[in-house]
């Protein structure tokens, strides 16, 4: 499970560099979430543009993710796909997360390199 | 967990190949998923020798799937409906699971299951209300090996 980072003001953006969240990624994207959000503060969001498949072992480990940030944070989803989105919505979890169309510092227009 | 995988990206492809229409297969590969990872985590969890057969037909409008596996009887009251985890007020009492026979339920209709000579069959057909597709058999490739 490749998880690359970058911040861009107080928002650590971690981009999932894979196109499954699924059983198989689950514990390995849990152990990713945990050694990036460790040391951050601030907003946590995720760009979920690549992945095209997410299932419920998949959700619940976004939920435990979300649970790593202290002070009641919530856990952000950037570009959820179709399937990303059919489960976040059938799960009433689209509730839950904070989730952002496009990421949120391209529509600021600010330069994401 | 990495078998379910790959066998559903080779569903994934066949099913692309005879034109199934794109939500209706995510649909197929949302349920499949929870299925045959519920098979493998549940049913086979103390099966070394575990194995699943599953097979999908598209019959005129319907899809149907069909699991077969040699596990852990699957408790009966997941057959007919299960209900959607509470989600609680705070970040910290929020469920990490439990949603996969929700999904499997608000998207399947007519589900059937048999256990018989300590194997298990499951058999279900997919909700909605698909253009018409030519009768076509989809038979994925067969067993699925557990690990």
């Amino acid at each position: 499970m490749e998880l690359s980072r970058a911040t861009y003001g107080d928002i650590l953006a971690l981009t999932i560099e894979e196109e499954r969240l699924d059983a198989a990624a689950a514990l390995a994207f849990k152990e990713e979430m945990r050694d990036a959000t460790a040391s951050h503060r601030g907003r946590v969001l995720i760009d979920m543009g690549r992945v095209n498949f997410l299932d419920s072992s998949g959700l619940g480990a976004l939920v435990a993710g979300m649970k790593m940030l202290d002070g009641g944070r919530r856990l952000e989803l950037a570009r959820c796909g179709p399937v990303v989105d059919k489960v976040l919505r059938l799960t009433r979890m689209d509730t839950v997360f904070i989730l952002h169309a496009e990421r949120p510092w391209m529509a600021d227009g600010q330069d994401a390199a | 967990m990495e078998a379910v995988r790959s066998h559903l990206i080779a569903v994934e492809v066949a099913a692309a190949e005879r034109h199934i229409e794109e939500a209706r297969r995510a649909d197929m590969l949302i349920v499949l998923g929870e299925v045959l990872n519920n098979i493998v985590e549940h049913a086979l969890s103390d099966a070394p020798e575990g194995w699943i057969d599953c097979a999908v037909s598209l019959v005129e409008r319907d899809l149907s799937i069909e699991t077969c596996d040699n596990g852990a009887p699957l408790p009966p009251t997941l057959v007919s409906s299960a209900a959607l985890p509470d989600v609680g007020a705070e970040v910290e009492t929020l469920p990490e699971g439990g949603w996969g026979w929700f999904i499997v339920h608000s998207l399947t209709d007519d589900m059937t299951y048999e256990r018989r000579d300590g194997m298990n069959r499951l058999c279900f057909s997919l909700k909605g209300n698909p253009a018409a597709f030519p009768a076509t058999d989809l038979r994925t490739p067969r067993g699925v090996s557990a690990r």
